[in-house]
């Protein structure tokens, strides 16, 4: 019983500790989110070409033997 | 004296002709090349107009930065690259393990009926038999 008890405190201790980073980590994320999509929607010229060069750029990286 | 007033009127008549002509063709090309530029400016517009690129980015914004990327993978001659073979093949095994999840569990299942239904089997064998009561 003792070390049931004992499990159940140190499951919610390490719960209490990892809640609130994982609820920063998810706010960081959704902040990132909104980022991108706004810069994105406001210079969709710039996205997209630097998309293609990245995917340019990765293709000559992959097609090279090595 | 006269031949030389009139060979300079002449002249002059001349070369006000040619400024006049010339005048006219710099006038007719600014105007081809002014025509040009609109018609160039038209076909822009209209090509961007039925892409459509600027509300697709709107409704669908890493989408169309996926589709980006992609085209520039294929220009950058990637297609056909070890790199895109090994990604192939993971997409069709990942794409695949749901039908040999499915496929393992029938054959766990088929087993373990085939083995419970042995498993009576043997206990009905093993279990003695009543010898025939004699009248």
């Amino acid at each position: 019983m003792e070390t049931s008890q004992q499990l159940t405190d140190k499951a919610r201790e390490l719960q209490a500790r990892i809640a609130p980073q994982i609820e920063e980590a998810r706010k960081n994320l959704s902040d990132l989110n909104t980022r991108i999509s706004t810069y994105v929607r406001q210079n969709p010229g710039t996205s997209l070409l630097a998309a293609l060069a990245a995917g340019f750029l990765i293709a000559k990286i992959a097609s090279r033997r090595w | 004296m006269p031949e030389t007033t009139q060979s300079t009127q002449s002249n002059g008549t001349g070369n006000g002709a040619d400024h006049r002509g010339l005048g006219e063709r710099v006038d007719h090309i600014n105007q081809s090349a002014q025509e040009l530029w609109n018609e160039a400016q038209g076909a822009v517009t209209q090509l961007r107009e039925t892409l459509d690129l600027q509300g697709r980015v709107d409704r669908h914004p890493y989408g169309m930065l996926l589709a980006a990327a992609g085209v520039g993978y294929v220009l950058g001659g990637g297609l056909f690259s070890r790199f895109t073979g090994s990604l192939v093949r993971l997409g069709f095994r990942v794409a695949a393990l749901p039908f040999v999840k499915q496929e393992l569990l029938n054959i766990a299942k088929g087993a373990l009926q085939n083995a419970g239904g042995r498993r009576d089997a043997g206990q009905t064998a093993a279990a003695p038999v009543e010898p025939p009561k004699t009248v």
